[in-house]
């Protein structure tokens, strides 16, 4: 197992570097450059002082190198839209707010997605599968930003929910709770879908499984079966599409940030694109590929937590 | 006072003391009545003040509270609000003028190459006098190629001696025309008479600074709220990047005593359709709006629940004709274009807002002590020429059919509204002149931006908002050597006669100077379409009272705000 690890973790290393190429590559592509983000030109000479100043002005080359080698000291690098602002103290700032919406939502997903997949299984084809049914199809159709944006049509500045903003200085599940609710309704509608429908199928095929009906006959009550017997076997398609899950809810904390005013690293990068920061840009797109990256590495080491019949590795039998 | 008395003794005490309130009341009385009819701007400062004096309205990132480095209208709105240069922008008689602020008085040579500024007696917020060398550091950073400003010119354009050199770098910027007599005595010399000079002391990158400041700073200097000091009314007390950014009254600040505002809560959200509910619902005391949501608010405003205030930006938008291109190198051709189309249909098909331009200049915007626009009217409304006609004998010099013709013309990014301006103008040139429009949105604004620059179009849109208050802040786009002059329109006669009126002090020669250029620029040369003056709506809940909307430099300055009504 401990080399299994080391083997993904050189192989993250290996992946990052190809993305920060990559987009390198991308990012410099795009017509317009920091500079010229400004809709009033510059005179010549300004314009030469500020490249020179962000060292824009030198071989493309060269601003590679030299981006990859702070890099790789852990130095992420100065915004060039915000002067003196380094993008470590706005990962630093901003990374728990999106990382814990991001949390808040996925764990909503699994909950409420996991008891109603269950729920239709064991109710299968009576209303209670139909609107889980539903549900599901709903979620996983319509986009992200239109939850959220109706959402916050309906409920914002209602029942104690700001319509956007966020909080400071105080605990999250304290006075700054009720600013999390509607984004994180939002950003875990999708997730509470495609949970459903994957727990569904998934319980299905466990409760017609030889060792249920053991369970039955010895008289097991239906709490205790699902939660012992029936959650840990089902739940493998589940923690499989989690991967993907976390991608998207990084993904989707982008739009929600935006429309609910929630200073996070995800409404950062997009400022970022618009504003052609590039080194905002490049910092936080490898971060993101990080983050990702590490998730998917626990969420394989969740699987042989949960089935011990899964071997990551080829293993002599 | 009085009541005390009358308490405590009867008989004579108690007339002696009876007559004088009477007095005292006939004459507040009075007063009310004639202060009640001048209530236009002012509020009526007989409102009772609330308890909690404090406001939630919308909010900006700045990119930095370093005066010298910013360029946007969202660094504006702070540093308006937290420091103070030696005037600021107040609103008399329906006018954005300029009064002295943090200097105390103002006198100037016979022929105005020399200013000098009394500094008046303040204190920054950690107690430490506000001195004229504080004026010499910003000024000179401003400059310096150093600190790489995107305003680095400015001082020049205002006609500071030296501000070219040292911005070029030819000289260093202890070179530069201000100097401090004393610690209260600052002096400012001109390379010549600049009218324009008078209105750019309230430009916010001219506030003062502090070199011990940003000696000890470094980079982070403009970054950190705390460690910043400000000699404005309010401080920056909290500020979460991308969240909320909090005012809080600046006691140190020198007429601290007439500032009412205790807090201003200042929320961070993009989604004007997020600003117009939270206004709703009394999240946010104060809101603009756009789209369908000006109307909607216009309408509930007008049954008073709460106000809608309007006014005029200091903005105008227009067609830029790429003066270089083989067919719109010939003037006729570009008159033709530029009276082809209805600027009021326009605006009913596209935004439903804004004010018809026929002008370069909008209104509001200063020559001497009037407006300009009041002393000229608009050009083109005097027009009589038939377009049709104009393009005829355009064509006919350049050798071109009118069915040969197709011009393209490109926006920023294709939204609903730049797809109705698009197909508006298509649809008008088709019709009215016989000509082809073809349509190119960009991806973004930066791609936008890098088209126009290039050059690539023949025809495209964009807008000019002016820095200060004095009509040389418009005229000088259009010169030859301006780098945000798209179309490259380069005339001989009209850089003489801007460059001649910047330099001319006496108002009613230099105002014949600007209209010759005016009617140069947008007549006979055509090089320019102005379409729309920017106007303003903003909707305010009716317990907020003073709020000004400055016409320079950022959206909103709290100094004469107050609560009143909402408790």
């Amino acid at each position: 197992m401990g080399r299994y690890i080391l083997k993904r973790i050189g192989y993250m290393f290996l992946t990052l570097w190809i993305i920060a190429t990559i987009t390198f590559v991308l990012i410099y592509s795009i017509p317009g450059d920091p500079i010229a983000t400004k809709a009033r030109v510059l005179p010549v000479k300004t314009m030469e002082a500020i490249r020179k100043k962000y060292k824009l002005d030198q071989p493309k080359y060269k601003q590679y190198i030299s981006y990859l080698g702070n890099l790789v000291q852990g130095d992420m690098g100065e915004s060039i839209q915000y002067p003196g602002r380094r993008v470590n103290d706005m990962i630093k700032k901003e990374f728990p707010v999106s990382a814990k919406l991001g949390l808040q939502a996925v764990v909503v997903g699994l909950a409420v997605g996991l008891i109603l997949g269950i729920i239709a299984a064991f109710y299968r084809s009576t209303w209670p599968d139909f609107v889980v049914i539903f549900i599901a199809i709903f979620g996983v159709s319509v986009p992200g930003f239109v939850f959220a944006i109706l959402l916050q049509y309906f409920f914002g500045g209602k029942l104690g929910l700001p319509t956007a903003g966020w909080f400071s200085n105080s605990a999250w599940f304290g006075k700054g709770f009720r600013y999390t609710v509607l984004p994180t309704l939002a950003l875990s509608i999708p997730g509470i879908a495609s949970n459903a429908r994957f727990m569904r199928t998934s319980v299905l095929d466990v409760i017609n499984q030889d060792y249920v009906l053991t369970a039955k006959a010895k008289g097991v009550n239906r709490v205790n079966m699902v939660w012992r017997h029936i959650i840990r076997n089902a739940i493998i398609p589940v923690v499989t599409i989690l991967g993907p899950r976390i991608a998207g809810i990084i993904t989707g904390t982008i739009i929600v940030e935006t429309i609910f005013g929630i200073p996070g690293l995800g409404r950062e990068l997009v400022n970022a694109i618009n504003n052609r920061d590039y080194t905002v840009i490049m910092s936080l797109t490898i971060f993101f590929a990080f983050l990702y990256i590490v998730s998917l590495l626990l969420v394989d080491i969740a699987y042989v937590l949960i089935d011990p019949k899964i071997k990551l590795t080829k293993e002599k039998q | 006072m009085s009541t005390v008395y009358i308490y405590f003794k009867r008989g004579k005490v108690l007339m002696k003391i009876k007559r004088i309130p009477m007095l005292l009341l006939a004459i507040v009385m009075t007063a009310s009545v004639f202060a009640g009819c001048k209530q236009k701007e002012a509020e009526k400062t007989t409102d009772k003040l609330d308890a909690k004096q404090e406001i939630n309205i919308v909010g900006y990132d700045y990119t930095s509270l370093d005066p010298s480095v910013v360029s946007d209208a969202e660094s504006f709105t702070t540093l308006n609000n937290v420091m103070e240069g030696l005037m600021v922008e107040v609103s008399k008689d329906g006018k954005a003028t300029n009064v002295l602020a943090g200097a105390s008085d103002m006198k100037k040579n016979a022929d105005s190459t020399v200013y000098t500024f009394t500094i008046r007696d303040s204190k920054w917020s950690d107690g430490v006098p506000v001195k004229a060398q504080d004026y010499v550091f910003s000024w000179r950073r401003l400059c310096d190629p150093a600190t790489a400003a995107d305003y680095m010119y400015f001082l020049d354009e205002i006609g500071v001696k030296n501000g070219l050199e040292v911005a070029e770098g030819k000289v260093k910027p202890d070179q530069l025309g201000i100097k401090a007599i004393d610690d209260k005595t600052l002096e400012v010399t001109l390379a010549q008479p600049t009218p324009a000079f008078e209105a750019a002391p309230s430009f916010k990158g001219l506030v003062p600074q502090r070199e011990d400041k940003f000696k000890a700073l470094g980079d982070q200097y403009g970054q950190d709220i705390t460690k910043m000091v400000y000699n404005g009314a309010f401080t920056v007390s909290e500020y979460q990047k991308g969240s909320k950014i909090v005012y809080k009254k600046n006691p140190n600040y020198w007429n601290a005593k007439d500032i009412k505002l205790s807090q201003a809560n200042c929320f961070i959200i993009n989604e004007p359709t997020t600003l117009v509910k939270m206004f709703e619902t009394k999240e946010l005391d104060m809101t603009g709006a756009t789209g369908d949501d000006v109307k909607k608010l216009t309408d509930e405003a007008a049954k008073g629940t709460f106000k809608h205030v309007t006014g005029m930006e200091a903005s105008v938008f227009y067609y830029t004709y790429n003066t270089k291109s083989p067919i719109l190198k010939n003037a006729k051709v570009r008159l033709a274009l530029s009276l082809a189309y209805d600027r009021q249909t326009q605006i009913d098909a596209v935004w439903k807002r804004f004010v018809p331009a026929y002008g370069l200049v909008p209104s509001k915007v200063m020559l001497g002590t009037s407006e300009y626009r009041s002393q000229v009217p608009e050009p083109l409304k005097d027009v009589k020429d038939d377009p049709k006609t104009l393009l005829a004998e355009g064509l006919a010099e350049l050798g071109v059919k009118a069915s040969a013709v197709k011009l393209k013309m490109i926006f920023g990014p294709a939204t609903s509204t730049s797809k109705a301006q698009g197909d508006f103008i298509q649809q008008q040139m088709q019709k009215n002149l016989g000509i082809a429009i073809e349509l190119s949105y960009a991806v973004d604004g930066p791609a936008y931006f890098k088209a126009r620059t290039k050059g690539e179009f023949d025809i495209c849109a964009g807008g000019w908002g002016a820095d200060y208050n004095d009509v040389a802040s418009f005229f000088p786009l259009f010169t030859s050597s301006n780098g945000n002059n798209n179309g490259k329109y380069s005339s001989a006669k009209y850089d003489e006669l801007v460059s001649a009126a910047g330099k001319e002090m006496d108002p009613a020669k230099r105002v014949v100077k600007y209209q010759e250029a005016e009617k140069l620029l947008l007549v006979t040369d055509a090089a320019v379409s102005p379409y729309f003056y920017k106007d303003v709506h903003s909707f305010q809940h009716n317990y907020l009272k003073g709020m000004y909307l400055p016409l320079f430099g950022g959206y909103y300055d709290l100094r004469g705000v107050y609560v009143s009504g909402k408790e």
